[in-house]
């Protein structure tokens, strides 16, 4: 076996593109294939992108102070033990999105071209729909997370998202400083 | 933190479907890992590559392919750190249970 072969960055973004056809071999044109090991490409440097991002968004977490509400105002607006918590998880969620959003959304882009590309070039579809589901789209629990947060009065929501802010924060950490945590 | 014990725990539908799905996250890491590395050995014996005369590794592509490497444990981390977070909520918002309750705290924070 020629080593240089092992070493060459043709055959390891040739790979990429090899896994996800539906078979070892599979026969796919030469046009096809330079556009498989092209998009194959940008799915590693989406995936670089993310991964960094998330370190990134991370950081910010580790780092900044959580949110503290204040109990008058709680109660000045009617506020549950169970509405704080709804506000709190879902702002959770909301805003490591938005720190991560960018590199997510790319990712989640590239992966579906290459889903909607895949009778053309030969793609094992459902490789490509496993990472999307995984890595790129909000579960049903998370939607539910949302809707639960839009039925709370608009006043607690202008409330919570003053304290909260865009910031991604930590879910258990904000709980407990808040006195919601039920051990 | 440490861990306290936990006896008699008897995880619930909801904890169970969790777990099932960290499990599959953390398959589908190496998915993408293996797309990334395993591949280099299917396409030396694929049979329809005409073979390379001129062999260019270029510094940017190395970088590339390092990169994607190493963001791979980040995204894995981060999947498997939003299911734990959703059944921490879970417990908090609706159906408590202490014993589940302490179990997913450990998981998210490990024993140390």
């Amino acid at each position: 076996m020629d080593v240089s072969k092992l070493l060459s960055p043709r055959y390891i973004i040739l790979s990429l593109a090899i896994v996800f056809s539906a078979s070892c071999g599979a026969a796919v044109d030469a046009g096809s294939e330079e556009v498989l090991e092209h998009l194959s490409r940008k799915i590693l440097k989406a995936t670089a992108s993310y991964g960094e991002r998330i370190e990134y968004c991370d950081k910010i977490v580790a780092s900044s102070d959580v949110p503290k509400f204040d109990k008058e105002q709680l109660t000045k607006l009617k506020a549950s033990r169970e509405d704080v918590v709804a506000a709190v998880a879902y702002l959770t969620f909301n805003n490591y999105f938005l720190c991560e959003r960018n590199e997510r959304l790319g990712l989640a882009f590239y992966l579906g071209a290459m889903e909607s590309l895949k009778s053309t070039l030969n793609v094992d579809s459902s490789s490509v729909s496993e990472l999307q589901s995984a890595v790129s789209y909000p579960s049903i629990r998370e939607l539910n997370l949302e809707l639960d947060y839009l039925k709370l009065p608009q006043s607690q929501r202008d409330y919570y998202e003053s304290i909260v802010g865009d910031a991604p924060f930590d879910l258990m950490r904000t709980l407990k400083k808040n006195s919601l945590i039920r051990e | 933190m440490s861990c306290p014990p936990i006896s008699g725990l008897k995880l619930d539908t909801e904890s169970k479907d969790a777990i099932g799905r960290i499990t599959k996250n953390q398959n589908l890491a190496k998915l993408l890992s293996a797309s990334l590395t395993v591949g280099v050995f299917n396409s030396i014996f694929t049979k329809n590559k005409a073979p390379v005369t001129a062999l260019n590794i270029t510094q940017t592509d190395w970088d590339l392919y390092s990169k994607a490497m190493s963001a791979l444990p980040n995204i894995q981390k981060r999947v498997i750190q939003k299911e734990i977070d959703m059944m921490i909520i879970h417990y908090q918002m609706g159906k408590y249970d202490h014993k589940h309750v302490q179990f997913w705290k450990g998981m998210k924070y490990g024993c140390k």
